[in-house]
């Protein structure tokens, strides 16, 4: 289906901002075409598309795992319970204090954060928090 | 935490909506009712998350 084809590539290529135009443009080609050659594109399409969608999917299910915790407000893990404000992402504790992340980066690594400090959720993707004190390197 | 949540979430969601739409399922398709009925559920966490933030920007 080299009509299929051509719209792929168009998309593939194409900027963020132009995808949805494409994708509106083919939704409206393959009503055109016979239920023969619908079912050619749709076979083409899906073969190209469905493991990058299910990719996208499993990467969906990590966030919305990490969503559902942070809408409770807390998390437990290894027994215990770290509440979000007190414990924050790297890129909220540079947010909210006005560091870069590779700084607080260096001070975990260097442990002025201390260790017990610093938590590392392998299950969510080793997300990593840190709890939101003021940490001053010496 | 929620405001990186929700980009990646709405980024990741604008592809997996857009890419549906170009694989075309039939109705019948078990694999894509499946990821569909995910993108779903996607699109109300994220509506959760919208809510809870639109509440911290009020307090």
């Amino acid at each position: 289906m080299e009509q299929a084809k051509q719209y792929l590539e168009r998309y593939q290529r194409a900027k963020e901002e132009e995808k949805d135009a494409i994708v509106t443009e083919y939704r409206v080609f393959i009503e055109t075409l016979s239920a023969e050659d619908r079912q050619s594109a749709r076979t083409f399409m899906q073969t190209h598309l469905r493991p990058r969608i299910e990719e996208v999917a499993e990467t969906l299910d990590l966030l919305g795992q990490k969503a559902a915790l942070v809408l409770k407000g807390k998390i437990t893990y290894e027994g215990q319970e770290y509440v979000f404000g007190d414990w924050v992402t790297i890129a909220d504790y540079c947010r909210l204090h006005n560091f870069k992340p590779a700084r607080v980066q260096n001070w975990i690594d260097r442990q002025i954060v201390p260790q017990q400090n610093v938590v590392i959720i392998q299950e969510l993707n080793n997300l990593k928090l840190l709890k939101n004190v003021s940490y001053r390197p010496r | 935490m929620l405001q990186d949540l929700k980009l990646h979430m709405h980024q990741q969601l604008k592809v997996m909506e857009r890419e549906i739409l170009l694989s075309d399922p039939r109705d019948d398709d078990e694999v894509y009712s499946f990821l569909i009925k995910k993108a779903i559920n996607h699109r109300d966490i994220l509506k959760k998350i919208e809510a809870r933030l639109s509440e911290l920007d009020n307090n």
